[in-house]
């Protein structure tokens, strides 16, 4: 399983920017690039997979703090 | 059929859900770890009803043999209190998740887990009504009335 933490460092460096004008939509991260923004999860992973010509890359959606998700028992920081 | 049915068996809401990969993704079909023959679209596998899971979680040995798309890695951390500070990551991805006759979601972000069942969590469950009768020790799934007409 592919850890991208380099991709997880460069989008919590550009959160808050990202957010500003982007909330709610999908940040696909490439190294320290920014690959693109998407409005909805389907456009998002088929755009980056062209893009990237991989079927696995670093995506998240795009919000001022970590979205903090609950599943067994635990939570889960996106 | 707009209603799914079952009997509540050791105090689990068990289903069988579908999983496939994403509409309109057919990448995992040709990726290398696929080429050792045709590879199945969709399996149907036992869910357990979870309302306490906010979004699904799916094996991660299915998502991976269907070729779902895969986000990398999110950390888990521990609500059991500030002394457990174990922490354990898991794999997002994107799948197609389908209850047959009541909701057919296309692309939605679940989780791969190390479990040999999928917990249907509120991110399916938010589109359905869920009737539970504990004591006669049934439950129900039905689409909302104002969706009924919805093939």
């Amino acid at each position: 399983m592919p850890q991208f933490e380099v991709e997880a460092r460069a989008f919590e460096r550009r959160r808050a920017e990202l957010a500003e004008h982007f909330e709610g939509q999908f940040a696909v991260f490439d190294g320290e690039r920014l690959v693109g923004i998407w409005p909805e999860l389907g456009e998002a992973t088929l755009g980056a997979a062209r893009s990237l010509d991989r079927s696995a890359f670093f995506l998240r959606a795009v919000s001022r703090e970590p979205e903090v998700l609950r599943v067994l028992g635990r939570t889960v920081v996106l | 059929m707009t209603s799914l049915s079952g009997r509540i068996e050791r105090r689990v809401c068990m289903v069988r859900l579908r999983v496939g990969t994403p509409d309109g993704w057919a990448r995992g079909l040709t990726d290398s770890s696929s080429r050792d023959g045709p590879q199945p679209r969709h399996v149907d596998l036992d869910a357990v009803i979870d309302t306490g899971a906010m979004v699904s979680a799916i094996p991660a040995t299915v998502l991976e043999a269907l070729g779902c798309p895969a986000f990398g890695a999110v950390s888990f951390q521990s609500v059991i209190g500030p002394h457990d500070t174990g922490s354990q990551v898991v794999g997002s991805y994107a799948a197609r998740l389908t209850l047959p006759g009541l909701v057919d979601l296309k692309w939605v972000q679940v989780l791969g887990v190390q479990l040999d069942t999928a917990l249907l969590g509120m991110d399916v469950l938010e589109h359905l009504v869920l009737e539970l009768d504990g004591p006669g020790e049934t439950f129900t799934l039905r689409r909302p009335a104002a969706t009924e007409a919805t093939p």
